[in-house]
């Protein structure tokens, strides 16, 4: 092949490109842009998420061989000292690490380590290293070190004091010291061990304790011999698996997030298609000319696809550069956690690599070069005698027959939908989805030419040319349909899954939120609790006709899991679906259980396999106490899990009588405000309680779930930005290459008007037959979406609903915008000079 | 000469190696065309043919001097001398002032021109020219055919021409006559 032949090929070739249609060629560009930019946006914005909280679980854990968990409540330090005492233990280092309650309730807890300075500066060397003041200064009671995230987000310095909550009474700690930023990104709290035991009354408590092994210790044995000597609930791990939970839980909701990334790429990557195929039909008379003018076929299927890959590199590149300015507005707007509380952080700085850039910019380049492939094979094969000859560039098409591939593809979609998850992940429901969506495309002509035959003979030349156009055309057609058919149905199934959830959630809400007003003693913390006395002082107040109160804490059931939540609440067992909504019961009869209920939620049966009427045994105050599983429950604020216990139950096996939630139901003839007041005025100090009522939370919550899916809403636009961009490039590219079509009938006697009209005519009805594919794809992916992949990633599962509404409504609007793209292109072809459209035969 | 649908297109496309004979074969400087690759076919074709087609065929965002360039660059000639080359050709072709212009702006008779002029600005061997002055009204087929003609003489390359003019078959040495897939020779 003559490289330099192919080079003034495709000078010839782009240049007229360029000249011809600017801004198409700009549009093209965007497509691809915008793709890439969501990709590297998103992966941006996750790595430095991920970058953040490694750091910070890096240097919370250090570098202990082995890490002994137990549940927050923790353990007695005696299986300190026994541990310690063991052959293969070189150092052991006892660790109370809390969420602790702050004044007022309502702020969220700060997570405390409480640890051995002396030990810890061997396992935790960086943090302790960057304790500037005087060690001996940590010995005081009330001393605590901040992270400068957490001093910022307190608004503390050093020298402060800081209002805890620890039992539901008011303490003071002194901020002592603040560390650098650099070592610690997120909120923490440093304090001496004993220091946190005595003011976070958790005197002779620990719950973590790390371990270096001797030298020449077997990491497995020495695990399997620390686990004999712990009590259940306790658990030793590795410190590489300990590290490895944490971004565990948070992995399906960035899986989902990069998939969909991906879609907006792949997507533009189909808009590259379709241009570059449409743009190559209207050529094709250049292009035989160049064959017979001395072009081989390796040399303008080069030339063809450096044309693509210059569009593709240029578009790649822009598309990185708006990512990362994309992925620093989201970063200032949402924060790193991209809305998901779950991954709640301090302020993250963006983390940016060369490489990884490079990486997006390549599969940008790479996806427009595959995009642009296809048809540049095409072009080159076609016989140079037949493009000559102005006629048909459908027959081309016609040749390809897509209807077998089609259908096997949607086969194989249809039977990976059933597969289980692979690594946790819903990988065969994202394939199924991409199977589907491709082998969709691929059957658009063979199921158009039966919609296309329907349309109706209307007696009004301007209509039946249209439609006659389309059906001759059907083939080309087809290739802008399915640029518009594969972003309206990621759109309608994405409306469609995030309405289904919006109403479960909302259903799930009113269900989980009878009474009138919710309080809760700390948010996410684990030092303040309702004594019993507090619990009888509110449910004696007048207006309460009922309260019920809660003890919720988290539960570790397996090292390699992330920790469940464990609820005592009050509930009736036989009406255990009035108070939770229950998707499955045991079927024995409970009577002959003789076990105390236990009811889990749907995440706890994806995670650990537990079903209804079997006995799960639950690690309490040290000892192992057995329940029947009654039944399965919703839950959609804890992924990886809850289990509802009854609350009599876990007094006995705890002897816990404390809360840290609670709701309230009251008189009708007391208002809410005043209720809310008298449960404060109940207390010795009015901020240790967080007080809502039901009505407000379930808006907070709303809201919430809005922030949450913000993201969701943003790349799910951009992917139909991205289609559009399509639609006016395969409209604009259509009205190009039938300009001597329109000057023929503005000769035989077509006003202006009629031929925009007819133009317009076809736009509305080819987008109007998208749209009908588009729901009926979208409705089938939706299922997909709903029923795999959302159970799979979350754990959770959604009653499907649809939204008529706005399915309406983003129907009309993309028949609406495809007319405005045919009208403003074809304006543009129709307002040559019909004589010149007509000589002009390209 | 032929009839409508006689084959004389087909005819001329086997010759320039972009269709394939049945049966038969093309001998063209010695060599069979029949034992050629499609790369090799090209390749000839772009060093020792050219080609005048009745539509034209001028790519119409590339300047008419762009246009005639084409062949020209596509055997790698260096830009300056490309211009030049080309430019003498068009001014061969009476057409040098309009260098810059773009083809939608010219008369078939101008575009004709251009099209002559990059037919045989790589001095080709063969000139291959499918009914020429087809789009042409009588004036201007007989000015573009002298044009032809002088320039062919000039640059000692053979033509084949495929037409219905008499006018323009008076112009050939040899006539032929395609008649049920047999070539006749004509009589004037």
């Amino acid at each position: 092949m003559g490289v330099r032949a192919a080079w003034a090929c495709a000078r010839a070739l782009s240049v007229s490109q360029l000249r011809e249609q600017p801004l198409r060629a700009l549009a093209t560009l965007l497509a691809i842009a915008l793709g890439v930019a969501l990709g590297t946006a998103v992966y941006l914005i996750n790595t430095t998420a991920l970058t953040q909280f490694d750091q910070a679980t890096r240097q919370l854990i250090g570098a202990p061989d082995l890490v002994v968990r137990g549940p927050v409540s923790g353990f007695d330090e005696s299986v300190f000292e026994t541990l310690a005492a063991l052959p293969m233990v070189g150092l052991a280092s006892p660790v109370l690490e809390l969420p602790v309650s702050l004044v007022p309730a309502s702020h969220p807890a700060l997570k405390v380590i409480g640890l051995d300075p002396f030990r810890a500066v061997a396992l935790q060397p960086d943090l302790i290293a960057a304790l500037e003041a005087d060690i001996t200064a940590l010995f005081s009671h009330d001393a605590i070190v901040l992270s400068r995230a957490a001093a910022e987000d307190l608004n503390l310095v050093r020298g402060d004091r800081l209002a805890i909550n620890v039992g539901g009474s008011v303490q003071w700690l002194r901020v002592i010291d603040i560390l650098p930023g650099d070592v610690y990104p997120e909120p923490l709290g440093i304090m001496d061990i004993a220091a946190a035991q005595w003011s976070l009354a958790r005197l002779g408590r620990l719950n973590r304790i790390d371990l270096r092994l001797r030298a020449g210790t077997d990491p497995q044995q020495a695990l399997e011999a620390v686990n004999r000597w712990l009590p259940a609930g306790v658990l030793a791990v590795s410190s590489a698996l300990e590290r490895g939970r944490a971004s565990a839980a948070t992995r399906a909701y960035r899986v989902n997030l990069d998939v969909l990334a991906l879609v907006a790429l792949l997507t533009g990557a189909f808009v590259v298609f379709s241009t570059q195929w449409l743009s190559i039909m209207r050529r094709r008379t250049a292009l035989g000319l160049m064959r017979a003018l001395g072009v081989t076929r390796a040399e303008l299927r080069f030339s063809l696809l450096a044309e693509t890959a210059a569009n593709g590199a240029l578009g790649s590149g822009l598309g990185v550069l708006l990512g990362y300015l994309l992925a620093r507005l989201m970063l200032r707007y949402l924060g790193a956690d991209l809305g998901n509380a779950q991954l709640a952080g301090g302020a993250a700085s963006l983390q940016i690599e060369a490489l990884p850039l490079f990486g997006f910019a390549f599969i940008g380049t790479a996806a427009a070069i595959v995009g642009g492939a296809i048809p540049a094979w095409q072009a080159a094969y076609r016989a140079p005698a037949l493009a000559l000859k102005a006629g048909d560039a459908e027959q081309d098409l016609r040749r390809l027959s897509t209807t077998a591939p089609g259908i096997v593809l949607a086969i194989l979609g249809a039977l990976l939908a059933w597969l289980p998850p692979v690594g946790g992940l819903p990988l065969p429901g994202y394939l199924a989805i991409a199977s589907l969506l491709i082998g969709s495309v691929l059957l658009v002509p063979a199921l158009t030419r039966p919609l296309l035959a329907l349309l109706p003979r209307t007696g009004f030349v301007v209509t039946d040319t249209a439609f006659a156009q389309l059906r001759g055309s059907l083939s080309s057609a087809s290739i802008s349909l399915a640029a518009i058919i594969v972003s309206f149905s990621l759109m309608v199934a994405m409306a469609i899954m995030v309405h289904s959830f919006r109403d479960s959630f909302e259903v799930w809400l009113a269900r989980l939120l009878p009474a009138d007003i919710q309080f809760r003693s700390s948010y996410g913390g684990d030092t303040a609790v309702l004594s019993p006395a507090v619990q009888a002082r509110i449910a004696a107040l007048d207006g309460v006709t009922r309260a019920d109160f809660r003890r919720t804490q988290s539960l570790l059931l397996r090292a390699d899991r992330p920790a469940v939540t464990l609820i005592a609440r009050d509930i009736v067992r036989e009406r255990a679906a009035e108070t939770l909504p229950l998707v499955r019961e045991a079927q024995a009869p409970l009577a002959e259980a003789g076990l105390p209920p236990a009811w889990i939620s749907e995440a706890v049966t994806d995670l650990y396999g537990f079903k209804p009427g079997q006995t799960l045994s639950l690690p309490l105050a040290g000892r192992r106490q057995d329940y029947f599983i009654a039944g399965v429950w919703r839950d959609y604020v804890r992924s990886s899990g809850a289990i509802v216990i009854r609350r009599q139950d876990y007094i006995a096996a705890s002897g816990d009588a404390g809360a840290n939630e609670g709701s309230v139901w009251r008189d009708p003839h007391h208002d809410a405000a005043s209720l809310i007041a008298a449960i404060r005025a109940s207390l010795d100090n009015g901020d240790t309680l967080e007080i809502l009522s039901s009505q407000e939370l379930r808006e907070l919550s709303l809201i919430a779930f809005d922030r949450a899916f913000l993201v969701t809403y943003a790349l799910e636009a951009i992917s139909v930005l991205i289609g559009l961009l399509g639609v006016s490039v395969a409209a604009s590219s259509t009205a190009l290459s039938r300009r001597a079509q329109f000057g023929m009938l503005r000769h035989l006697g077509m006003l202006r008007r009629q031929v925009l009209w007819m133009f317009a005519g076809e736009g509305v009805a080819l987008s109007a037959v998208a749209v009908i594919y588009g729901l009926i794809l979208g409705a089938m992916l939706s299922l997909i979406l709903v029923y795999v992949i959302n159970r799979q990633s979350f754990h959770w599962s959604i009653d499907l609903a649809v939204p008529w509404g706005q399915l309406a409504v983003l129907s009309l609007s993309l028949i609406a915008a495809s007319a405005l793209t045919a009208l403003w292109s074809g304006r543009a072809a129709v307002s040559l000079d019909p004589i010149q459209a007509v000589r002009e035969d390209w | 000469m032929g009839e409508s649908g006689a084959g004389k297109s087909t005819l001329l496309n086997i010759i320039a190696g972009l269709d394939r004979p049945d049966s038969g074969r093309v001998l063209f400087e010695g060599a069979d065309l029949g034992r050629m690759d499609d790369d090799a076919l090209t390749r000839l074709r772009r060093v020792r043919i050219g080609f005048i087609f009745q539509a034209f065929h001028i790519l119409p965002y590339l300047t008419v001097l762009q246009n005639v360039e084409l062949p020209l660059d596509l055997l790698g000639i260096p830009r300056a001398q490309r211009a030049t080359r080309a430019q003498a050709w068009l001014d061969r072709c009476g057409i040098g002032a309009l260098a810059r212009a773009y083809p939608r702006e010219l008369s078939g008779g101008e575009l004709q021109r251009i099209a002559i002029a990059r037919a045989l600005v790589h001095e080709p061997a063969l000139l291959l020219a499918d009914e020429p002055t087809g789009n042409l009204d009588a004036g201007t087929a007989a000015q573009i055919l002298n044009l032809l003609r002088e320039q062919l003489q000039a640059s000692a390359a053979a033509a084949i021409l495929i037409t219905h003019s008499p006018a323009a078959a008076a112009m050939a040495d040899r006539r032929l006559r395609l008649t049920g897939g047999r070539l006749h020779p004509e009589t004037p």
